[in-house]
């Protein structure tokens, strides 16, 4: 049973073929284009459930790419950079991308990144009513939150801060985006509340604050949330 | 003098940070110069150049030169509008903005939106796109320029519906003048190319097109297109800090005319103006009465020191002093007027004949009149006309005892059938008709004289002047009025003609010259452009001298005509370059001078040299020495402007070269990088999906280690390049360093065991400004060269403290250490420990030198006793950061 269809846009066959053998045993089905429009028309015919687009293709930038994907889909979509495109990066996650990986990548990180964003948008929203994660507990009704059983005590900020990452789990966000979501606001000027903040939630929700596991910064791009 | 305006560079910056599209407006006179032609072309050319550009709406009637090359863009479809059950296609601005293209392309700018679109003009969707970041490309036709409405309307009496506001040119990055002459466009007309809407607009069209109405739109366009210009010069100006002229709320004008004391009155304004930071004007008023030589030298001088002290510098023809004033200060936009006092002549007041200062009070609305006396002020007041009537000229003088003979003869040949009272309509007649071809002066004397004739020769008792009948003298005396006025009239008629003909040909002579200079791009074309038109002007022979970086003049080539100097003149040339003054005929030194050498000073240096040779011994008239004036101040503005664009290419020649390095590397990082994921990826999957006998498993796992070991390998090489080619653009940032500890540790621990390496930081957050990816990697380098050179299963320790405003990143090995002498070696590129067995570029520490000192930190190694190696990073600490 497929786990399900993999749109790969890059123009390298040989890339093409690893990603094959990764996804393939990691049981996804795959789809190959070599070109932005080409990766365009698959997308319409054989509707994907996900989308691996590489950053520079033949006919067309990946950012524009990911762009004409977004005029028409909301498929899943993660870019795959070299090191070093930090900006990219961060456009591209502004401009609707759900997640980046860095070549050169390992198949577990891989398959992870891929799996993280196919379950939320298979499960948009929170479904359960609490969430539960290696000793860290909130329930979403009563917003009560625990780690190992010990209530935390989260300010307004803080609590909006854990339910957006918890409903990002897995997934890298922009300090931008994390702003405009919690703190409604493009104000540049705001930026170091976000680190300040993320400090404070950090400090009650990880449990060795200082080598953080849950909140982990993704260099030049923004925080991602793992769940343990 | 004035300095650039901080916010004006303020602004500048900030536009430029924004990433705000460009306007370009293809501007015409009137439809049917090819606009869309124009706009099309250049678009099929940006495309060409690998642009992406869409057609957001475009007009081509029809016309199949237009439609094919409309056809090799892409079109956004038009939004279908019903509106009182039509159908009608306006442009989608949602499906631009969704589309974001690089460079779209707006016909008719002017057009006024169906009822039910977003916003009711078509320029408001523009500056949306704009705001959106969209570069537009628009066409817009003169008269529907908001503040020339009333304009178009007075010169063609057609009424203009739809107008854009005149700061949508402001908005303009460039406007490209789409010029054809009257007479082709209504070649065009007759031959169908030009678009009409439907018959019943024909009649009026071919009103519309008439060739007065055309030359006055079209000058209006030109000086519309040759203002913008100026100001976009200004802001490039400001933008290059290069002081300009920076408007203030107030502007000040004062009226010059040929006395000393206007010298006096133009530097206290330029101070008055200094002390307001405002702009001034000078303004000289050339009335009909002739100035002598003298006279006409002085208004030239002190125009020439209003200009060369900042002023703008403006020549009206008109004899109503006070009014020609009121109205250049309305069109300037002035607030303040300086008037010097005017001492009035006896009879003046006794009539209680209004002055100049009472003239202007009573017709400045909103201006403020300032009335001036200074000493030493000689018994003629500013910008009046010099005192006593002029000398007419002999000649004409004796034209008009002429006139009176002819006359008196034909009335001899006349008074058989008429009887003597008819005679006088005659001599009337030749009143008049000196009023059309002489001056004042001989028509008074003409009708004068008349009379005189009329009553000896013909009116009874005859030949005496005695008349004796009351009858008589009544006619007498009403002839001698009726000549009187009717001469004046026809004479004061013909004077104004006169001053508006030379006004004409005037402007079109300035016209003429911007235009030649707004379309040549060659420095060196627009000097010999300058040349032509003034040898059309003064019927001369002239030549510019260039002068190199150092202000030395340039003999070869002259641009112009070949004027062959002496060693005396090019002395002059030298003499002109370093005084920074005109020399030679009608000036102060040399006037002897066969020649003219006229400086053409831009940011206080002279960037060349005019050399005028007159073909005739004659002066030049007012005329022609403002217009030179005016032409040489052009031409300077092209030197400046050339300048200009220098600096602004050799910036973007410099950007270009750092963008293909850059494009470079990015492929090279490519190259490389792509088998490396191939390889690594592979050995991963290998491990992943397979079963291997042990030794096997090992030798796959050393193989996955060797390949993410050359990735980091060809990541320092790429750095390192990056650093020497000025590639690496840092993007600091607020970053917590426990951050760039961890991710350091993780990345430096792919190749190794991680457990090696322990961290120690302190439980408040610690923050500094720095570029996150470069710190990270410097760090990253440190701790690797510690794994790889301490003991193989030693531990390495990374401990981060604050201290004195610094945050200290230690790494500690526990291996033997390096030589003292060698200490300062070890961040130099590709140096390696001497007994360095194991692997290494010898450029870790190197790049993590650069990349900390790129953050203003310091980096130093040492060896600890008893055992043990440290390489120490200290940072300066960010501001302490508050929370909400």
């Amino acid at each position: 049973m497929s786990k399900g269809l993999v749109l790969v846009i890059d123009d390298e066959p040989q890339i093409q073929k690893l990603l094959w053998v990764i996804l393939t045993h990691a049981g996804y089905t795959l789809i190959a284009a070599a070109t932005g429009q080409e990766g365009i028309s698959e997308l319409v015919y054989k509707k994907p459930q996900a989308v691996l687009l590489d950053m520079g293709l033949p006919d067309m930038e990946g950012f524009e790419a990911l762009l004409r994907i977004r005029e028409i889909s909301d498929v899943a979509v993660i870019m795959v950079s070299v090191r070093g495109q930090e900006d990219v990066k961060v456009k591209c996650l502004e401009n609707g991308a759900d997640d980046y990986i860095t070549k050169p990548f390992s198949a577990l990180e891989l398959t992870a990144r891929l799996q993280a964003v196919l379950r939320r948008k298979t499960t948009p929203g929170i479904v359960d009513e609490i969430f539960e994660n290696a000793g860290l507990r909130l329930e979403f009704n009563t917003r009560l939150a625990t780690r190992h059983g010990e209530l935390l005590k989260l300010t307004a900020i803080e609590y909006g801060l854990l339910l957006l990452f918890i409903k990002n789990a897995g997934r890298v966000l922009t300090t931008r985006q994390i702003l405009r979501d919690v703190w409604a606001t493009d104000n540049p000027e705001k930026l170091n509340s976000v680190r300040v903040y993320l400090n404070h939630l950090r400090q009650k929700i990880e449990d060795d604050p200082a080598h953080p596991k849950r909140i982990i910064n993704e260099p030049g791009v923004g925080y991602r949330f793992n769940l343990l | 003098m004035e300095r650039p305006n901080p916010d004006a560079l303020l602004l500048n910056a900030i536009a430029q940070d924004n990433q705000r599209g460009k306007l370009k407006i293809f501007f015409g006179m009137c439809p049917g110069v090819g606009k869309t032609y124009a706009m099309l072309q250049e678009a099929r050319a940006r495309q060409a150049e690998g642009l992406r550009v869409w057609i957001g709406m475009v007009y081509t009637h029809g016309r199949p030169e237009t439609e094919a090359l409309a056809q090799g863009l892409d079109i956004v479809p038009p939004k279908e509008i019903v509106y009182r059950e039509k159908t009608f296609a306006e442009m989608d601005i949602d499906a631009i903005l969704r589309l974001r293209p690089q460079l779209v392309i707006v016909d008719e700018l002017a057009h006024a939106n169906i009822p039910g679109s977003r916003h009711p003009k078509r320029y408001q969707d523009v500056l949306e796109l704009l705001s959106a970041g969209i570069d537009v490309f628009t066409t817009l036709n003169v008269q529907h320029v908001e503040s020339h409405k009333e304009d178009i309307h007075a010169v063609t009496r057609i009424v203009v519906g739809e107008s854009v506001p005149d700061t949508i040119l402001d908005e303009a990055f460039e406007i490209a003048l789409v010029d054809l002459s009257p007479q082709a466009l209504r070649k065009r007309l007759a031959e169908g190319k030009v678009y009409v809407p439907d018959q019943a607009r024909a009649a009026a069209a071919e009103n519309f097109f008439k060739t007065e109405n055309l030359t006055a739109l079209r000058e209006m366009a030109l000086r519309l297109t040759a203002e913008h210009v100026n100001r976009h010069l200004r802001s490039l100006m400001a933008a290059k800090g290069i002081a300009g002229p920076y408007q203030s709320g107030e502007r000040i004008l004062v009226a010059v005319g040929a006395t000393p004391f206007s010298e006096s009155l133009i530097r206290m304004t330029r101070r008055w103006a200094g002390m307001l930071d405002a702009s001034w004007i000078a303004l000289h008023v050339q009335s009909s009465y002739p100035l002598n030589d003298e006279q006409k030298d002085r208004v030239l001088k002190n125009l020439a020191l209003a200009r060369s002290l900042g002023a703008q510098v403006i020549d009206k023809e008109g004899d109503d002093l006070a009014r020609e004033i009121i109205e250049a200060a309305i069109k300037e936009n002035v607030t303040q007027i300086i008037v010097g006092k005017s001492p009035r002549r006896f009879w003046q007041r006794w009539f209680g004949v209004p002055t100049l200062a009472d003239k202007l009070v009573e017709l400045s609305g909103e201006i403020d009149i300032h009335v001036v006396r200074l000493s030493g002020t000689e018994n003629i007041s500013a910008g009046r006309r010099p005192s006593g009537i002029a000398q007419p000229k002999t000649r004409e003088y004796g034209l008009s005892l002429l006139m009176v003979g002819l006359a008196t003869l034909a009335a001899l040949g006349f008074e058989r059938f008429t009887g003597y009272q008819t005679l006088g309509l005659i001599y009337l007649l030749a009143v008049v008709l000196s009023g059309v071809f002489l001056g004042r002066a001989a028509t008074l004397i003409l009708a004068g004289f008349s009379a005189l004739a009329w009553d000896f020769l013909f009116i009874p008792p005859k030949y005496t002047f005695v008349i004796h009948k009351e009858y008589d003298i009544a006619m007498l005396a009403m002839f001698f009025i009726t000549a009187l006025m009717m001469g004046l009239v026809t004479s004061r008629l013909r004077r104004q003609k006169e001053i508006e003909h030379r006004q004409r040909s005037r402007s079109e002579a300035l016209y003429a010259l911007t235009r030649a200079l707004a379309v040549t791009t060659d420095i060196s074309q627009a000097m010999r452009t300058g040349t032509e038109q003034i040898n059309k002007l003064c019927r001369s022979q002239c030549a510019v001298v260039m002068t190199n970086e150092v202000g030395e003049p340039l003999f070869a080539p002259l641009l112009g005509d070949a004027i062959d100097l002496t060693e005396e003149q090019k002395g002059l040339v030298h003499w002109v370059i370093s005084n920074k003054k005109s020399a030679g005929r009608f000036s102060d030194t040399l006037s002897q001078q066969p020649l003219m050498y006229i400086p053409l000073i831009s940011s206080g240096n002279v960037k060349a040299v005019l050399v005028i040779k007159l073909l005739e011994e004659r002066q030049l008239d007012m005329t022609q020495r403002t217009l030179l004036d005016s032409f040489t101040s052009l031409m300077t503005l092209m030197l400046e402007k050339d300048e200009l664009i220098k600096i602004s290419r050799e910036a973007r020649m410099k950007q270009d070269t750092q963008n293909l390095q850059s494009a470079l590397l990015d492929n090279l990082s490519h190259e490389l990088k792509t088998p490396l994921t191939i390889i690594a990826g592979y050995l991963d999957a290998l491990l992943l999906y397979h079963e291997w006998p042990p030794d096997a498993l090992e030798l796959l796992d050393e193989s996955r280690l060797a390949s993410l070991r050359l990735t980091n390998s060809v990541d320092a090489v790429l750095d390192l390049t990056k650093l020497d080619t000025g590639n690496f653009r840092p993007n600091y940032a607020s970053c917590e360093v426990r951050d760039i500890v961890q991710e350091a540790v993780k990345q430096a621990a792919v190749t190794a065991n991680k457990d090696r390496v322990k961290t120690d930081c302190p439980q408040q957050p610690l923050y500094v400004q720095a570029d996150f990816y470069m710190l990270t990697q410097a760090l990253k380098n440190i701790i690797s060269n510690a794994l790889i050179h301490g003991p193989a299963q030693g531990n390495v320790e990374v401990k981060t403290n604050s201290l004195n405003q610094k945050i200290l990143i230690n790494v500690i090995d526990q291996g033997g250490g390096i030589p003292k002498e060698t200490l300062n070696k070890i961040f130099d590129k590709f140096y390696r420990g001497e007994q360095t067995k194991k692997g290494g570029l010898g450029l870790g520490l190197s790049i993590a030198k650069r990349f900390v000192e790129l953050n203003n930190g310091t980096i130093e190694a040492g060896n600890l006793a008893p055992r043990g190696f440290m390489v120490s990073v200290a940072l300066p600490a960010a501001e302490k950061e508050d929370g909400e």
